[in-house]
């Protein structure tokens, strides 16, 4: 295939960008390959704001950052601004943040209490259900300037599921839930760490910004691959702290036949499931009380399914960890922000809670011995796909030895790249232009 | 450094604790880390908060016990 970057200066039509698009992903048996460009290409980043953000089920906030009437948080759906606001009425709305005069954003914070926004330009001023109250010195419009329809437009669906809120920009779309349908169960287990199946997350955030594109840690979350070699000093970190021998978290993540799996679901979904924990970063085992607690909330089988180690991502900005709500959001193409929401299981005492935070402060934290060395990589990564003369990535391990379960989940090895083929399968069919694509 | 002295010519507590500081900050540019730790007690905490606030369920981007410190100055210290 030529790539892309070979015809500069060549119409790009849609009908031949399309084209490309379906051939960057390739299956075949035994094999699975992506072509680079998927990760240095404007146009093709501009082509999934339009299709994969802008269209089908995308997270926006857990309920926790917008508890009360008049409640807001501000992020984006892509790139574009919206507004995460519960009005008077207690109504989640996802509004874009765009005065309907003149495009400025109406409001500047990242969360807050308001009933109204008022633009800082000319003064515009909107209620917290997106309805425009008025504009400044209204005698300047003419008599019928009411009846114009000017507010803050909004996503027509904004649904919302253990707390966790997305929003699509399809009034016709399929409900939550059909979406959800294949991991629904895995997001209940994550839910259930809770005693009281509710968690919060704090005001502030670990973010970070990294120079490469979104996908990068799309793919990495899931990677159960990369452990050994990425976070080689963790593991001397635990063996030095007397936790864990890093011999041994070694030859854990490589033997086959354990209860670890890395898993590929419908609709780009997947998972790294780990039943004997993360390998040092936080173990259920340690908190005996906290154990007994879920069981006698729960129930024995329900605990021991709660506390299973899981990474599960929710195409395509979502990952739910043991320890947090990680929100992807794609800036450019080669430019990414990553929210990190330590969650705090309520109904679990204090000290419990404050043990998970410290566990995952030294992994995750934007100052700890796991995280930063993950954004590395993704550096790495984006810089070496610049090469034009070896376009591919091998997305292959494990092809032959994953097994596809009569739930449609593709189960392989913890290590193997299952998750990842799922999140090109599901990214296939969405880059399809309008009209082939199937649900959304 | 000027010396800040009490009407009785004794050096302050002030200017103790700047020399303190002082100190401090020339083992951290000197990159002499494991004297760096010997400066603190065995229940220092090495905090750098993100928001200004004593809820516990508040992330920072460092919050160290001792151990937590040494974990910090070897994982800098030691090529892994």
């Amino acid at each position: 295939m030529t790539s892309i970057a070979d015809r500069e200066g060549l119409s790009t039509s849609s009908d031949r960008v399309d084209h490309d698009v379906a051939a960057l992903v390739v299956e075949e048996p035994g094999r699975f390959r992506i072509h680079s460009d998927i990760y240095v290409q404007p146009h093709i980043f501009d082509l999934e704001m339009k299709r994969i953000f802008g269209s089908g089920w995308v997270f926006v906030a857990h309920e926790s950052m917008v508890p009360e009437p008049g409640d807001y948080t501000t992020t984006t759906l892509g790139r574009q601004p919206v507004i995460v606001s519960r009005d008077d009425q207690g109504v989640v709305h996802v509004l874009f943040n765009r005065c309907a005069h003149r495009g400025s954003v109406v409001c500047r914070e990242e969360r807050g209490h308001a009933s109204s926004f008022r633009c800082p330009y000319h003064g515009w001023m909107y209620r917290n259900d997106g309805t425009l109250i008025g504009a400044a010195q209204r005698s300047g419009y003419p008599d019928d300037f009411e009846s114009w329809g000017l507010r803050l437009a909004g996503a027509p669906r904004v649904e919302e599921y253990r707390g966790l809120i997305f929003a699509n920009l399809d009034p016709d779309c399929e409900p939550l839930m059909t979406r959800l349908a294949g991991v629904k169960g895995y997001i209940d287990a994550w839910a259930d760490r809770s005693p009281t199946g509710r968690v919060t997350v704090p005001t502030g955030s670990h973010r970070y910004e990294y120079p490469g594109n979104w996908k990068l840690q799309t793919e990495n979350g899931v990677d159960g691959y990369h452990g050994n070699y990425v976070h080689e000093s963790f593991a001397n970190i635990l063996e030095r702290a007397g936790e864990r021998k890093a011999s041994e978290i070694s030859r854990a993540r490589n033997r086959v036949g354990s209860k670890n799996y890395a898993k590929g679901l419908a609709r780009g979904d997947g998972l790294l499931e780990r039943e004997d924990g993360m390998l040092g970063t936080f173990d259920a085992s340690v908190y005996p009380e906290y154990k007994a607690l879920l069981a006698e909330r729960h129930g024995e089988e329900r605990m021991r399914e709660a506390t299973t180690q899981r990474n599960i991502f929710i195409f395509p900005n979502l990952y739910l960890f043991e320890s947090h709500i990680r929100v992807i959001r794609p800036v450019e193409v080669a430019k990414t922000y990553v929210e990190v929401y330590p969650t705090t299981l309520v109904g679990a005492d204090a000290e419990f809670n404050a043990a998970r935070l410290k566990e995952h402060q030294r992994f995750f934290g934007p100052a700890s011995f796991g995280q930063p060395d993950d954004i590395e990589i993704f550096v790495c990564a984006q810089t070496g796909v610049n090469v034009e003369a070896m376009p591919w990535m091998e997305l292959s391990r494990g092809l032959q030895r994953e097994v596809l379960t009569e739930d449609g989940e593709y189960v392989g090895h913890s290590t193997d790249e299952s998750p990842q083929r799922a999140i090109y399968r599901e990214w296939r069919e969405r880059m399809k232009p309008a009209g082939e694509a199937g649900t959304k | 450094m000027s010396v800040a002295m009490d009407a009785s010519g004794n050096v302050t507590a002030v200017s103790r604790v700047e020399a303190l500081l002082y100190m401090e900050a020339r083992l951290l540019d000197e990159r002499r880390l494991e004297e760096w730790l010997q400066l603190f007690t065995d229940d220092a905490v090495y905090a750098l908060p993100i928001q200004v606030s004593d809820d516990p369920r508040e992330p920072s981007l460092i919050r160290d016990s001792k151990a937590g410190m040494e974990e910090r100055v070897s994982r800098t210290e030691e090529s892994w």
